[in-house]
């Protein structure tokens, strides 16, 4: 697992980064960004030319292009989050035989060794988030997530470029890395700032050839970098108090005008980054049944069915559901927000809904 | 590597015992040390798993009562004595019964939630609770549950039933347990555990908040959907919980504002 | 189980979908009696049957006559493909003048009487299940076909597309390509086959449970296209004259 902290620096060129990527697909399965169908998602990387070096993402509330920027790592985080591989849509959980009236189990664990390269400040905050949630504040930690999750080793990389659903910084989650990598990158001018982040980034880092202790005034560039992004991104609400905000305006009549607008898609809820919620689904044959685990959403018209009733039959109270467990539910739970910021389902929503305003429209309108 | 919560355990049918039309009750030969108030879920080839209360135990077995509603459920139903029952379990929280312990303790069953609610009514009359009262309300005679225990129930406690529905063969009385309630008295600091329609729970409430019972110490067991059972699948949630690992059985006052509000 | 596999008015795609079962059929074949299969045997039977698949629409007097009487003789009917289901792409006549149609394309050279509606098999008799899609999908038909033979109620999702389609890793089609997709109203099922290959769903499983239509025509606004034109389009499609449908068009 990935340590804390920064560790000893150095500064190499784009070759030493392929040569990084080599190094490490070598090990790992590697999973990165891409450029496929004129959208920026993580998916298995077979080579470095895959990486969306030069790309950028214009993003609007339901809007998304992308378009070309001067530089290597000028995108954001994809579309899709890291919550694909570790908390995949559909997992076989288990395989039921059914022989003479007994029935037996098998089941298996996933064995992939993943590598995150390139993984965003919101992303990393994203799988502290998950991990609370799969592991560290469940007394059933989840061993399918677990399995995956011990294994991953994590480049992250500090956010350079900000798109307009960004909003880690209302979050408090970014652009920053701060922990949680194994080895972190910083694009500067015309080379990149390696920073070790656990040991086992120290002896990668250590093993590659071509490069050279980094300078004070690449800290200072970093800085600087982070400092301009930051700056340029406006707060989008005040999280201080926001949970009893919320508290205080459950009644309907807050929700209804964004029940109005929401299509009920469950494309938000997919494409966060931390919502976890699943369904168990059973394969069956006459004498041989699999248990399937795949997401869901409660924004499903059957997710909160009692007697083939879903007690959340209007929309509203499905997004109410939904914000009110991102932003009050979720600190009473784990003891963080279940946002972080990463303005996915902002820029997905087909219905063009801004989450952001709706949380200034409920809670401070 | 952290143990599977996934995994199923196989337990043999050691009794079947028809309630009612479409309900019956199973002795489930098991080990594990279990609370009145929790669950187990049970599993049905093809068909899935369905959360269910633990209605009682007994030496090395677990009582469950099974209502056919859907494909879980009618699966199980189909079992006989000698087949196997595949579970895991036991989830969620239990009754304190000792917040009742030299005070009144007023138990309320609607309908299936009796089964919620028998095996903690039995541990009370062994248990130094000063005065043990149990409303039960039935819609109708033939869905009444436990009828071969009644006898004894009525001398271990003040055992009431009221149906929805009268019945030529019912002597006893006939009207909603809230009109049962509002006739009984009652001292002000009883503790109330509950299990019925969420209808019903809502209605109870108001009434005992009138006798000056006051929501601290009513306690009651929710239905939700649960599917994971240990606090992922986000299915059972109310508001900050999740039924089926902070519950099922919540002290009224912590679940009133999401309970009572539609749609939460 | 004696099973009966009939067809009306339709293309015979959805009856295909036995046959993608390839291996299986065979072997469900030997569990199953099927003892009507036109498109599989040329042995076929009338009897009582514990199983009816009833593929297409109800488009003739003779039609009606016949879906009665396999009703009146099947224990369970499920209905197959939006003909079945919802009258499919020939109801799209529902909404125009028959008479024109009639006249103006065929005309009037047509040996058999045809009814002026194309309709679902359920505005004629009580359908136990639907299988919905054009065509079905293959996945669905085992799962009934399994869940029956164990003893169990089939349950097939009623959820939008758009979820099956995040869960395939597809991005938005109307987000990222400005397309209209009927996947937000339209019932899961297909595994988004067309917004895997980057373009809109037109809706083969038909409308979704409760669907918010007006925050669709909203969507559909936002891209261009007046709600006006959406539901001409909706009439013309496969599902158009789904009964959820046919009370909002």
């Amino acid at each position: 697992m990935e340590g804390k902290g920064k560790g000893k620096g150095y500064a190499v060129s784009h070759e030493g980064l392929r040569k990084l990527f080599d190094l490490l697909s070598s090990e790992y399965e590697l999973v990165g960004p891409a450029l496929k169908e004129g959208v920026i998602s993580y998916k298995v990387l077979r080579s470095f030319e895959e990486l969306p070096f030069g790309c950028k993402s214009m993003e609007l509330a339901g809007y998304y292009a992308v378009e070309k920027a001067d530089g290597y790592f000028t995108y954001v985080r994809p579309s899709n989050s890291l919550k694909t591989f570790l908390h995949p849509p559909e997992l076989t959980i288990m395989r039921v035989k059914r022989e003479n009236g007994k029935l037996s189990f098998e089941y298996e664990y996933p064995d992939k060794k993943y590598c995150f390269f390139d993984v965003r400040a919101c992303d990393l905050s994203a799988l502290k988030v998950l991990d609370m949630v799969f592991l560290h504040k469940n007394k059933n930690p989840d061993p399918y997530y677990a399995s995956l999750r011990e294994k991953v080793f994590i480049v992250a990389v500090n956010c350079t470029n900000h798109t307009n659903t960004c909003f880690c910084t209302t979050m408090g989650t970014g652009p920053e890395v701060k922990e949680g990598y194994d080895f972190l990158i910083t694009e500067l001018d015309g080379r990149f700032l390696l920073e070790e982040g656990s040991e086992r980034g120290r002896r990668l880092l250590e093993s590659l050839e071509n490069k050279e202790e980094a300078r004070q005034e690449d800290y200072e560039e970093k800085e600087r970098r982070l400092k301009k992004v930051e700056s340029s991104m406006k707060r989008a609400f005040e999280t201080e108090g926001l949970k009893e905000r919320l508290y205080g305006r459950m009644e309907e009549s807050f929700w209804e005008p964004v029940g109005k607008r929401c299509l009920a898609c469950t494309a938000c809820t997919q494409s966060c980054p931390t919502c976890f919620c699943f369904d168990l689904l059973e394969r069956a044959s006459l004498d041989v049944s699999e248990r399937v685990r795949v997401w869901d959403s409660c924004f499903s018209p059957s997710f909160a069915t009692l007697h083939r009733f879903n007690l959340r039959q209007s929309v509203h109270s499905r997004y109410r559901q939904w914000l009110m467990h991102k932003f009050a539910y979720w600190l009473d739970q784990f003891g963080t927000f279940g946002c972080v910021g990463c303005g996915r389902c902002i820029s997905w929503c087909p219905a063009g809904i801004d989450l952001r305003e709706e949380v200034k429209r409920v809670a401070y309108g | 590597m952290v143990e599977n919560p996934y995994f199923l355990k196989e337990g043999r049918v050691l009794k079947v015992v028809k309630e009612c039309e479409g309900v019956f009750t199973f002795h489930i030969a098991t080990e594990e040390p279990a609370e009145p108030g929790q669950y187990n879920m049970l599993y049905a080839f093809g068909a899935g798993e369905a959360p269910i209360t633990i209605a009682s135990v007994g030496e090395g077995y677990v009582v469950h009562t099974v209502r056919a509603v859907g494909n879980v459920t009618r699966s199980i139903d189909s079992l006989r004595e000698g087949d196997y029952l595949y579970y895991r379990g036991p989830y969620g929280n239990r009754w304190e019964l000792e917040r009742a312990f030299g005070k009144t303790l007023l138990i309320l069953s609607g309908g299936l939630g009796l089964a919620a609610t028998r095996w903690v009514f039995e541990r009370a009359m062994e248990s130094p609770v000063k005065r043990l009262i149990h409303l039960y309300g039935s819609k109708d005679y033939e869905s009444l549950l436990y009828k071969e225990f009644y006898e004894k129930w009525a001398k271990g406690a003040e055992f009431h039933i009221t149906l929805d529905r009268p019945h030529p063969e019912w002597k006893g009385r006939v009207g909603l347990i809230t009109e049962l309630l509002k006739e009984l008295e009652l001292e002000k600091d009883a503790v109330v555990f509950m299990c019925g329609p969420d209808p019903m729970v809502k209605a109870c409430v108001k009434t005992l908040e009138e006798k000056g019972i006051r929501a601290e110490n009513i306690y009651a067991s929710l239905e939700r959907h649960m599917k994971c059972s240990v606090g992922a699948c986000g299915h059972c949630m109310i508001g900050p919980y999740f039924v089926c690992k902070d519950g099922p059985v919540f002290r009224y006052d912590l679940i009133r504002e999401y309970f009572e509000r539609k749609e939460v | 189980m004696k099973v009966g596999v009939f067809k009306f008015s339709s293309c015979d795609g959805c009856q295909l979908a036995f046959f993608e079962l390839e291996e299986e059929f065979l072997s469900l074949a030997e569990v199953l009696s099927i003892e009507y299969f036109l498109e599989a045997s040329s042995e076929n039977r009338w009897t009582d049957f514990d199983l009816a698949f009833v593929e297409g629409s109800i488009s003739t007097p003779e039609e009606e006559d016949r879906i009665r009487k396999i009703r009146e003789n099947s224990k369970i009917l499920i209905a197959i493909g939006a003909c079945a289901v919802s009258g499919g792409i020939q109801s799209a006549r529902n909404y125009e003048d028959f008479q024109e149609i009639f006249t103006g394309i065929y005309r009037g050279r047509v040996s058999f009487e045809i009814k002026p509606h194309s309709r679902p098999i359920s505005d004629f008799v009580k359908v136990d299940l639907e299988i919905r899609g054009c065509p079905i999908n293959r996945e669905h038909l085992r799962n009934t076909i399994y869940s029956l033979l164990i003893g169990l109620r089939p349950e097939l999702p009623a959820y939008p597309l758009c979820l099956e389609c995040k869960r395939k890793g597809n991005a938005c089609v109307v987000v990222s390509k400005g397309q209209l997709c009927l996947g937000p109203i339209t019932c899961t099922g297909c595994g988004a086959l067309c917004p895997s290959f980057g373009r809109g769903c037109y809706g083969c499983f038909g409308p979704s449970e409760k669907p918010n239509y007006e925050a669709f025509y909203e969507m559909a606004r936002r891209l261009g296209i007046e709600e006006k034109e959406l539901k001409v389009a909706l009439r013309l499609s496969f599902n158009g004259y789904n009964p959820a449908l046919r009370e909002v068009l």
